[in-house]
């Protein structure tokens, strides 16, 4: 189902503002990432869609019902906490129930029918037989798809996951990010997750929302943020970065390091940023000393003159100039007072 | 071979224990153990006709009925109040913080004389229910309102510290999971207080079940009705039947050990529940 916000505000209790007009449109189906350093606002967006905290202006509609009012039991969205939040008196299988067993009498499923939905959220989560266990008897990450299986239970159409992975293991991170994906496709869930780790983001999500200081900066898809980043905040968030300061004169930027050559651009005069990633820099022949670093992850590492690191392919780093170098920033974006005056 | 133990790693736990044995045997056990020696010192004999006088039992059941009583009033009461301190954060939330412990400081010779003033015939509280029929004061109820009085900080202390940790995400999560106030009371915050509201009745109970310094100035202490069992030790020290005086106090040692056995095992059968 749709998510639609409009223009949400929110003031914390000393009157401070930690969301600052944002709007978001999520379509059906669509699983997106609500990203951001913190105290960017993520948790608190995902606590005002959940009806978990009153926004202070603005509304939260839900396949075009205005939810605004609504408090988070009459909403109906799943939701995961970041520390899962499992009731420790209850065994695995009666925490999962939970959602239906405090269905009103004329909506809830009998006893067996139940017991046959969590047996079938058991297999789901691959969490066979285990339904008799109690929290405190799993790890981290069977709690956390117990926490998942609960939410579902009640079959919602939009899951809200607040930061899931936050506290699992990289390696169990990883597996279970792929499975969490697989899930929504296989359920057609509309999904909305926390986290502030980017490269989750970019991995699991088809839409980022980039968030800083209680505003939404950018949202879109990985590849569209990677190619036309709204702002110096959004580039740098997304993966390393190289920054060079310089200025614009007469359609060319002229970037201050002496071993960076100008760059042809379509912008009026004045000062700019130019940020570049450090694999979209070609090194040319020119008069910076090379200083070889360690190669990492497919990339042969440089440093040039004495600040700027540079990765080159491991394949082509034969073609590295060995004499000096200059840098070529054809590929960068330009940025003025931390917006994009884009296009090189 | 350096044991790894927790003997090993606390130093000098060996000479600690020892003499905290030692200290332990002198101030608990074996006064205790004279106790239960105590009553049959004269034979057999006299121990079973002071065990099965009909004054002792009724005032056992005085005793440990008017305690169960309290201590089962205190307990709602106290996790309201126990609320209103840590949860509700209500006005003055600091000043009733501190007036829980009240009960503990105030000598019980002074709450009982104050309860009776109150409750009595002609006391601010005494007199309105008077009216309405009720008599609190010098009959079985006022027993347990004194009960109540020396309980209720006990209760209060069990209880706040576990609901001050409570997760409030567990509240949360059951209100998206649709429960109702009323669901989320029952179903997800009342239920882990139990370990600590079986420790907070265990202590009420224990309490109000020993209490003597209050109760008597508002008892009444009429025998068959409203006499403690603590009280007849008393009187029966005062008839020089110092066998009759230990046998009821050997049988409120062994009462109460019982229930708080019982209590601990009921507590024991929420061990996996720690919070995950």
């Amino acid at each position: 189902m749709s998510v639609r916000l409009d223009a949400i505000s929110r003031r914390n209790a000393a009157g401070g503002l930690i969301l600052d007009d944002v709007s978001l449109e999520i379509e059906t189906g669509e699983f997106v990432a609500l990203v951001g350093p913190s105290g960017a606002g993520k948790t608190s967006l995902l606590r005002v869609i959940a009806g978990l905290d009153a926004q202070s202006g603005g509304t939260v509609e839900i396949d075009g019902r205005d939810m605004s009012a609504l408090p988070a039991r009459a909403r109906g969205l799943g939701f995961v906490f970041q520390n899962y939040a499992l009731f420790g008196h209850l065994s695995v299988a009666a925490n999962i129930a939970f959602g239906l067993r405090v269905l009103p009498r004329s909506l809830r499923p009998s006893r067996s029918e139940i017991a046959s939905r969590v047996d079938e959220l058991l297999d789901l989560m691959q969490l066979p037989g285990r339904g008799r266990d109690f929290p405190a008897q799993l790890s981290g990450g069977q709690r956390q798809r117990v926490a998942l299986a609960r939410a579902l239970a009640t079959r919602p159409p939009v899951l809200l996951l607040d930061e899931p992975f936050g506290a699992l293991d990289p390696m169990v991170r990883k597996s279970i990010r792929t499975w969490l994906r697989d899930l929504h496709d296989k359920l057609g869930l509309t999904t909305i997750l926390v986290t502030h780790d980017q490269q989750e983001a970019l991995e699991i999500a088809d839409r980022l929302a980039v968030m800083a200081d209680g505003q939404l900066v950018q949202a879109g898809a990985p590849d569209l943020l990677e190619a036309r980043p709204a702002t110096s905040f959004v580039m740098d968030f997304l993966g390393d970065t190289v920054r060079i300061e310089g200025a614009v004169r007469g359609g060319v930027f002229e970037p201050e390091p002496a071993f960076a050559l100008p760059v042809a651009v379509n912008v009026s005069d004045g000062p700019a940023t130019l940020m570049i990633r450090p694999h979209d820099i070609d090194l040319v022949t020119g008069p910076a000393v090379l200083t070889p670093l360690a190669t990492h992850g497919g990339f042969a590492r440089y440093r040039v003159g004495d600040a700027v690191t540079v990765h080159v392919p491991v394949h082509v780093a034969d073609r590295v100039p060995v004499t000096g170098a200059a840098l070529d920033l054809g590929r960068g974006h330009l940025f003025r007072s931390g917006k994009s005056i884009n296009t090189i | 071979m350096v044991s790894r133990t927790a003997a090993g790693h606390l130093p000098g736990f060996r000479l600690a224990l020892a003499s905290t044995l030692v200290w332990l045997g002198l101030i608990v056990a074996f006064p205790l153990a004279a106790l239960i020696a105590r009553p049959f010192a004269g034979g057999l004999h006299p121990f079973m006709h002071a065990l099965f006088d009909p004054r002792l039992l009724a005032a056992l059941r005085v005793s440990f009925g008017s305690a169960f009583v309290a201590a089962a009033i205190d307990l709602p009461l106290g996790l309201l109040l126990a609320w209103a301190v840590v949860r509700a954060k209500v006005p003055g939330h600091r000043l009733m913080d501190a007036l829980v412990e009240l009960p503990l400081a105030l000598p019980t010779s002074v709450s009982g004389i104050t309860l009776a003033t109150l409750y009595g015939p002609r006391g601010w509280f005494g007199a309105p229910l008077a009216h309405l029929g009720l008599k609190v004061a010098f009959a079985p109820a006022g027993i347990v309102v004194a009960l109540m009085f020396v309980g209720i900080p006990f209760v209060v202390r069990s209880i706040a510290p576990v609901l001050a940790n409570a997760p409030v995400e567990l509240e949360e999560a059951a209100q998206t999971l649709g429960a109702s106030r009323s669901q989320t009371l029952w179903r997800v915050v009342l239920p882990p207080l139990l370990p600590a509201g079986l420790t907070a009745f265990g202590l009420a109970f224990a309490r109000a079940v020993g209490e003597y310094g209050s109760v008597i100035f508002i008892a009444g202490n009429q025998p068959f009705r409203s006499e403690i069992a603590p009280l007849l030790v008393v009187i029966r020290l005062q008839e020089f039947d110092y066998a009759g005086g230990a046998a009821v106090g050997l049988i409120l040692l062994l009462a109460s050990l019982v229930i708080l056995l019982a209590l601990g095992a009921l507590r024991r059968r929420f061990h996996h529940w720690i919070a995950a």
